[in-house]
């Protein structure tokens, strides 16, 4: 018998393709050159359908809800959901004109904000927008009104120590009981208060009628028509839509595809129209800039989740900072960047602040500035040799004279690049007599970085408008998110100074000082953002990548095709 | 007979108590199923996390835990899930969609299989039976996700060629609307195809191999060879004859091979994005949500159970060797 | 109880291969079952491609002048004589990455079987021998493992794998604790063909206790049925362990397998299909082999299937 059929048209399906000529990446149809914010622009005709994939099944359409929380209930619901502001492609707070007329800052002592709602906003009953849903909203989310409410964070609603409206109820203000400088963020989805009334009360109507059932409702562009659970979610135009643009589409789809690699896939044999899959990959680019015969563009960005290594300084050889500081000179984050980055990803940016993004302003290359990511062995000795270390047979030997026990480094799966950046750095730091043991699984986060049980972390903070915000979910002795070990009270005081500050430029020349700090502690060494990247069908226009949280379903009122 | 099946199902009943009662300690001492709520960016508060707790249970002690569960299951109560679904009525619903891909599958393997087994039978050591014969051992052979992801390049290929979209690569339909009666035929081919020929290789590898073998016994029996020196003509012999009994073998394995399908749909419906049982037990592993998985588990096991009596039954029925004595 | 082996013992619930194991037993001299196995040429050929395989996947690594663990400045090259396997995008070398998966793969496989042939047949030879109520309880064990769908069960318990040097081991573990069933009823039915035999009862009544008879004159003469059973198992192994790696339950890195290897490269099938396709053939390649030395070992062993 003889090794036929498949295996030989196997054989020769593999080797045709072999020949063609492999890994280059023209990129014709990478969308760049223009701004961020108005990149793809158009005026779009009336009608038409898009269909954009989404990554996992909706089981809770509350996105501010701890169940709820996730891009693909924000992707899905942002066309529905009104709000007072919209956090921009470019990483900044925009006002959302088409709910509000103003919203100012009226005082500073106490602070206090003052939001009029537009005369024509309401829901797609025809009941307006009031302060009644901002009233709603707020108690949802300040923990006093509602602890039973499961919610996601406060996210500093519970500054908020009043919130009243006039008798119009189209003019709201709110008095906080101390100044926060992250009040543009806040209001960033609202609710109907009338359907919620009858729905229970406030935990109630938050916890099961906001979250469990399909909306009914709409104060956005679009509203839900159909829900086909793990499959399709079918948005049609809003009649009672008060916006100055849009919605030009029949018909915007979400169609459920959880595996990215199949999204692609999918959009390739025309069954969808965009893609924005989580995590891009090399193979995944590399396949889309090949699409520019279907039609097909991309436009790929630095997101605002960045990748670090975190140091255990709790517990194990990590909390000496002399063997910290010496790890960290010892990576090579040029090397690390050029083999894992640059091959797919133009003009990448390094990371050298673990409070900024290199687009914010307050970032400053703090990373470098300290020695850390030069890959320098030799200065990485000399820190160990001074502090007491000894280097015996290509093992480290620490200062009283035991060897340094196999670290161990975890990261989350589903990362390749983080597999990648694991294996380079067991490499980088060998030279110092540094073993490691590379630890992952499906519940490495648990396993590992949850309990404690690791020496080195491989994963990606995630990074909001407001430095100060998110600074003081990681480096607050009691914060949620310090998993390295973070105890410096000088950090914390200097968070909460720029916490509490009245602009977002002062707040960020407050903060990095704090970054300054928290860069010495070295317990947090930043490596570069991960990629975005929107894949879609050239004839939708005004569709742009929004690589911050919101994603690209920031703006669907301007979305439509091509005339 | 009927007495010997009423036992096997009555021995049946402790039995899978007590699997389900190791399969739920297994699975409550494996992991955090409030990990991911955790690990969220930022985490939610105390007070909402204990709240998920309670929620699952997870303040009771074990023994609690799993008496809930049991006496819950009397009155259609699956227990609570970590994402608000009811997982009892997700469970039926799951099944109606994998049964319509199993039922598929299972129907397209038998004919081809049948197909194969008269080739390979009536042609015994042939070319053409060296081949079929290689063909099936390689399907078995091959990996079904590896079988899927080419079909789908395949798919991609022939839709271009065909200058429209006769197949997909994704979802079960649900969701996509055909205008004329035609349309629809083409969707229900385009949506059905790719996962459906997915399924069925391994399935057809298999039982090609039974049903050549059985049908070579059958044209060898005595019975066989009286009808030949009667003069029927060989096509007869082989159809009426030799297939007739040789399908009885076949049904056999075919419905003793229900519990290797199961197993096998759970990578064909994640590859081509259907939302039946597989996804449910892929999906509830990934959540660490104990429920999902428990009453995935008793329902895979009561079908495979029936799926396995179906094959006694057969086998004691068209086998008149078997007496199901004591 | 069936007098025969019911039809749902024929149940693999993995890969079945053939039909059911020989319920006769008949002492055959091994010269003679090895002239009839090499006079299967299908056989011979992939018996002699498997251990080529095996010796690429154990020696080869050390010969080759590209370690899995080592980059190389060629990245994405396609296969070349340099790479023949092509590299992927860190420059790693695949064909050293493809001996490290075979290999891993095949000691899950080996593991499996070797397991699962023990715990197996000692289970159903005692089934087999002491009968009665030991037999019934056992068999019931055996058939409710079996009811689970194996993927399915091993999904969740090699979700605990926590990577590492020896996470391979974890999922061999799980696969053999889940599939050693059915050699337990393969050995169980042959042993109760067995036991009234006349060497048995002559066992008997020279003193030897079950121990004894079940070790050394039962077990033994299931030897053939055993061999094929666990040629199955290996095959199945491979392919679960594959299955598990796609769902994201197999092996983690930075161990690796065939099928790990594969699932990292499924998005390469168009790109880098090299990647794709190298670990693809040897997953085929070595369950076909299986495959056919298990149809060349039971016609060798079977006296009833005779070559026209």
């Amino acid at each position: 018998m003889n090794i036929r059929l498949h295996g030989l048209t196997t054989i020769l399906s593999a080797l045709v393709v072999f020949t063609a000529p492999a890994a280059v990446l023209a990129q014709d149809n990478l969308v760049t050159g223009e701004s961020i914010t108005t990149v793809n622009p158009g005026t779009p005709g009336k009608g038409g359908e898009v269909t954009f994939t989404v990554t996992r099944d909706i089981t809770n359409w509350n996105v501010t809800s701890a169940l709820g929380n996730n891009a693909v209930v924000r992707t899905v619901t942002l066309p529905i959901v009104p709000s007072a502001f919209m956090v921009q492609p470019d990483f900044t707070l925009k006002m959302n004109t088409d709910l509000l007329e103003s919203a100012e800052l009226t005082s500073t002592d106490p602070q206090t904000v003052v939001y009029r709602i537009r005369e024509d906003a309401v829901w797609s009953d025809g009941v307006p927008i009031t302060g009644d849903d901002f009233i709603y909203f707020w108690k949802t989310q300040n923990r006093r009104d509602c602890p039973e409410c499961l919610i996601n964070a406060s996210d500093g609603h519970d500054f908020i120590e009043t919130l009243e409206q006039d008798e119009t109820g189209k003019v709201v203000t709110a008095t906080f009981s101390e100044p926060f400088v992250g009040w543009q963020g806040l209001f960033m989805f609202l609710y109907p208060a009338h359907l919620a009334e009858k729905h229970g009360d406030i935990a109630e109507s938050y916890n099961n009628f906001l979250s469990n059932e399909v909306p009914a409702w709409s104060g956005g562009p679009y509203m839900v028509e159909s829900f086909d659970p793990g499959q399709l979610v079918t948005l049609v135009p809003n009649p009672k839509w008060y916006g100055e643009k849009g919605p030009y589409l029949d018909k915007l789809k979400f169609r459920i595809i959880t595996d990215s690699t199949q999204q692609l896939t999918a959009l390739e044999n025309g069954e969808v129209d965009v893609i924005y899959p989580q995590g891009a990959t090399q193979d995944m680019v590399e396949q889309a800039a090949r699409l520019d015969y279907l039609g097909i563009d991309f436009q790929m960005n630095p997101s605002a989740n960045w990748y670090f290594m975190g140091l255990n300084s709790k517990a194990g050889p990590m909390s000496d900072i002399a063997l910290r500081k010496a790890v960290l000179t010892a990576i090579d984050a040029g090397d690390l960047k050029a083999k894992t980055a640059d091959p797919y990803l133009r003009n990448w940016p390094h990371m050298g602040s673990v409070m900024f993004l290199p687009n914010q302003a307050g970032y400053a290359d703090r990373r470098g500035a300290r020695g850390y990511g030069t890959g320098d062995v030799e200065k990485a000795k000399g820190i160990l040799s001074e502090a007491g270390y000894k280097l015996s047979g290509g093992s480290l030997l620490d200062p009283s004279g035991k060897p340094v026990s196999t670290l161990r480094l975890g990261f989350p799966p589903g990362y390749p690049a983080a597999n990648d950046m694991a294996r380079l750095i067991t490499g980088y730091i060998a030279p110092l007599g540094l073993k490691t043991d590379l630890l992952t699984g499906p519940n490495a986060t648990a396993d590992y970085l949850l309990s404690g049980n690791f020496d080195l972390y491989l994963s990606y903070f995630s990074q909001q408008v407001f430095p100060a915000v998110k600074a003081g979910q990681i480096f607050l002795r009691d914060a949620g998110q310090n998993y390295f070990g973070f105890n410096d009270p000088k950090i914390e005081e200097i968070i909460g100074k720029a916490a509490a500050a009245s602009s977002i430029e002062e707040s960020a020349a407050i903060l990095s000082e704090a970054d300054e700090l928290a860069m010495d502690y070295a317990a947090l060494f930043p490596i570069y953002q991960l990629p975005t990247a929107l894949i879609y069908k050239e004839a939708i226009l005004n569709l742009r990548d929004n690589p911050n949280q919101l994603g690209p379903a920031y703006n669907t009122a301007e979305w439509g095709l091509a005339e | 007979m009927l007495a010997y099946l009423v036992r096997r199902l009555l021995v049946m009943i402790p039995m899978m108590l007590i699997a389900s009662f190791l399969m739920f300690v297994v699975i409550s001492f494996s992991g955090d199923p409030l990990a991911g709520l955790k690990t969220m960016q930022p985490p939610p508060p105390p007070e909402v996390l204990h709240a998920m707790a309670v929620k699952l249970r997870l303040d009771q002690p074990l023994l609690d835990r799993y008496w809930m569960w049991l006496s819950g299951l009397f009155v259609g109560d699956f227990g609570p899930s970590i994402h608000n679904i009811d997982i009892g009525a997700e469970l039926v619903k799951r099944l109606g969609v994998s049964l319509r891909l199993l039922a598929l599958g299972i129907v397209l393997a038998f004919l081809m299989a049948v197909a194969a087994s008269v080739i390979g039978a009536v042609l015994q050591f042939s070319w053409a039976d060296h081949i079929i014969s290689f063909v099936a051992v390689a399907m078995i052979s091959m990996p079904v996700f590896w079988l899927a992801l080419q079909l789908k390049r395949l798919a991609i290929s022939i839709n271009q060629e065909l200058g429209f979209r006769l197949l997909y690569t994704s979802g079960d339909g649900a969701g996509m609307t055909a205008s004329t009666p035609w349309d629809r035929v083409l969707l229900l081919i385009g949506v059905l195809a790719l996962p459906t020929i997915a399924l069925s290789m391994q399935a057809f590898g298999t039982w090609s191999r039974y049903g050549r073998v059985a049908l070579i016994d059958a044209l060898n029996s005595e019975y066989v060879k009286l009808a030949r020196a009667k003069g029927l003509s060989e096509t007869r012999v082989v159809l009426a004859h030799g297939l007739r009994t040789s399908l009885a073998p076949m049904l056999t394995v075919v419905a003793a091979g229900g519990a290797v399908i199961l197993g096998e749909s759970v990578v064909t419906e994640t590859v081509f994005q259907w939302r039946g049982m597989g996804d449910l037990l892929v999906t509830g592993i990934q959540n660490n949500d104990v429920y999902v998985v428990l009453g995935w588990l008793l329902v895979a096991g009561l079908i495979i159970m029936v799926f396995n009596l179906i094959a006694d039954i057969l086998y004691a029925v068209l086998d008149p060797r078997i007496r199901y004595e004591r | 109880m069936p007098s025969s082996t019911p039809a749902s013992a024929m149940s693999d619930r993995a890969v079945e291969i053939g039909q059911a194991p020989a319920q006769e037993q008949v002492y055959r001299p091994w010269r003679a079952i090895a002239r009839k196995f090499f006079s299967y040429k299908a056989s011979v050929v992939s018996l002699v491609i498997l251990i080529l395989i095996v010796l690429f996947a154990f020696a080869g690594g050390p010969l080759w002048k590209y370690s899995y663990a080592v980059s190389t400045s060629d990245l994405s090259a396609p296969p070349s004589w340099e790479h023949p396997f092509g590299t992927d995008h860190l420059g790693y070398d695949l064909m050293a990455g493809v001996m490290r998966g075979t290999q891993r793969s095949l000691s899950i496989a080996g593991t499996v079987a070797v397991l699962a042939t023990l715990i197996g047949s000692i289970w159903g030879a005692v089934a087999g021998y002491v009968g009665g109520w030991a037999d019934s309880l056992l068999m019931r064990i055996v058939d409710l493992i079996m009811i689970f769908p194996l993927l399915a069960v091993a999904a969740f318990l090699a979700r605990q794998s926590q990577g590492g040097e020896h996470g391979w081991l974890l999922v061999a573990l799980v696969l053999a604790t889940l599939s050693w069933t059915v050699l337990a009823r393969v050995v169980r039915s042959v042993v109760l063909s067995l036991r009234t035999r006349e060497f048995v009862i002559a066992a008997k009544i020279a003193g030897a206790g079950p121990v004894r008879i079940i070790f050394r004159h039962l077990l033994p003469n299931t030897v053939g049925p055993i061999i094929v059973a666990a040629t199955v198992l290996v095959a199945s192994a491979i392919l679960s362990e594959t299955a598990l790696s796609y769902l994201g339950f197999g092996v983690q890195p930075p161990d690796t397998s065939l099928g790990l290897l594969i699932n990292q490269a499924q998005g390469a099938i168009s790109t880098r299909p090299w990647l794709f396709y190298f670990p693809g053939l040897f997953i085929i390649l070595i369950a076909l082999c299986v495959a056919f030395i298990g149809d060349g070992l039971r016609a060798a062993l079977d006296p009833k299937q005779q070559r026209k």
